[in-house]
């Protein structure tokens, strides 16, 4: 069955879109989604995001330079934070990863994001917001909603650095310990003083990919709090 | 003697080039001097801007018949076409340990997506593929319904049971919504059979 598909650079639009909501709503093997580099724009964005409140499986989904301006960003946080209108749809219980770098996310879309992060209405673990134009309001909003979360880790490195994670999502058995470890110390990160607004850095989780990341975030803009 | 020891695979893509009237890709050639001289059976191949062409991709299509070790094949950037992708597919369904097959910029089309979707359905071993920055678009897809798409086999592959793969990679592939609906509904299909047998 297949777990990883990658479908970057493919002009996919919102037409497209339509079709990959088809996937996500009857598929639940699927657990890496790739679409960096496509044209989705906001409609799809939305589409995509509604599509995961009826998907159960997929874990890690990379929205890298979609065109998403804060309006897409704002509706795909939407599907996380509906209340269930209809029996099957609750919210997303599975997505760890989410790259959304290289669109607008901008304060009306970093807002967004932090009702879904404060609520903890998916179980994100790592979250890609390079190049976002995320501006001085933004970066406090994102800021604010690191404080009192425990389990995030922000990335400002670029979508490739993700790119590992996917193939160990596909290599790995996940390891019912690991997440224990892991939360352990991510609270621990978390007790230290909060990122600055505006360059927040990647906490000291211990996830898979952290290694990727640091690498990612060698220029210096990683700011972690360590 | 197991199927694969280094000296026998380089006799065999000797042989191969010889039947073939091809040269030798210089980078495969050295791979199988050492490894005979030392050996040591390869588990991986990396081949990447090796200049195989379809020659080339068929007399090491014909070398893998003689071997049961090699997990692992990056073939990307060697001008395999259609042609080589059609040898190495016809090759690999004999073949029982690769896992990988990286066929990434190769113009590869309609032809070789078919006889790679025939492989998927066939071999026990493979779990990922890779067909990045080849054309799996045709300009008749515009008036064809998307089950007739380029992408269609791939997705009648995926809604077979017998399917293993785990990883397939289409960046900068040209796909395209009907190319799209035609993978989507080979893996919804998958699943549909996956719940009800």
């Amino acid at each position: 069955m297949l777990v990883n598909l990658r479908l970057g650079e493919n002009a996919l639009d919102v037409k497209s879109a339509h079709v990959l909501a088809r996937l996500l709503e009857g598929n639940q093997t699927l657990t890496s989604l790739d679409l960096r580099d496509n044209a989705l724009g906001d409609a799809g964005a939305a589409v995509v995001g509604a599509a995961l409140r009826r998907n159960a499986g997929l874990q890690c989904l990379v929205l890298w330079n979609n065109a998403i301006q804060p309006a897409g960003v704002a509706a795909f946080a939407e599907a996380f934070m509906a209340e269930a209108a209809v029996a099957e749809e609750v919210p997303n219980a599975t997505l760890q990863i989410l790259d959304l770098g290289s669109n607008v996310v901008g304060h009306d879309g970093a807002e967004a994001l932090k009702a879904v992060l404060v609520r903890q209405a998916a179980p994100l673990h790592t979250m890609g917001l390079a190049d976002t134009a995320l501006g001085e309001e933004g970066g406090i909003a994102i800021a604010e909603a690191l404080e009192g979360n425990l389990t995030l880790a922000l990335t400002l490195a670029p979508a490739l650095t993700l790119a590992p994670a996917l193939a160990l999502t596909l290599a790995l058995p996940r390891n019912p310990n690991s997440n224990q470890g892991a939360r352990g110390q991510r609270a621990a990160a978390a007790r230290r003083p909060a990122p600055q607004p505006a360059r927040a850095g990647g906490a000291d989780g211990a996830a898979p990919l952290d290694e990727d990341q640091r690498g990612g975030a060698r220029d210096g803009r990683e700011m972690g709090a360590r | 003697m197991a199927l694969g020891e280094p000296m026998e695979l380089l006799a065999a893509y000797k042989a191969a080039l010889e039947s073939g009237g091809t040269v030798a890709c210089a980078p495969l050639l050295k791979l199988l001097e050492d490894a005979a001289a030392n050996d040591m059976p390869i588990a991986s191949l990396h081949l990447k801007k090796a200049g195989l062409g379809e020659k080339g991709a068929a007399a090491l299509a014909a070398m893998l018949q003689h071997d049961s070790f090699l997990t692992y094949l990056n073939l990307e950037e060697n001008q395999l076409g259609d042609e080589g992708t059609v040898h190495l597919s016809d090759a690999l369904r004999r073949h029982q340990a690769v896992f990988r097959l990286d066929l990434g910029y190769n113009k590869v089309t309609g032809r070789g997506v078919k006889a790679l979707a025939g492989l998927l359905v066939e071999s026990t071993s493979l779990l990922c593929l890779d067909l990045s920055g080849n054309t799996l678009w045709s300009p008749l897809s515009y008036v064809t319904p998307s089950a007739m798409s380029v992408l269609a086999p791939l997705g009648r592959a995926l809604a077979s049971p017998s399917c293993k793969l785990q990883l397939l990679h289409l960046d900068q592939a040209d796909v395209e919504s009907k190319g799209l609906t035609a993978l989507v509904d080979g893996l919804l299909e998958n699943k549909v059979r996956a719940t009800s047998g």
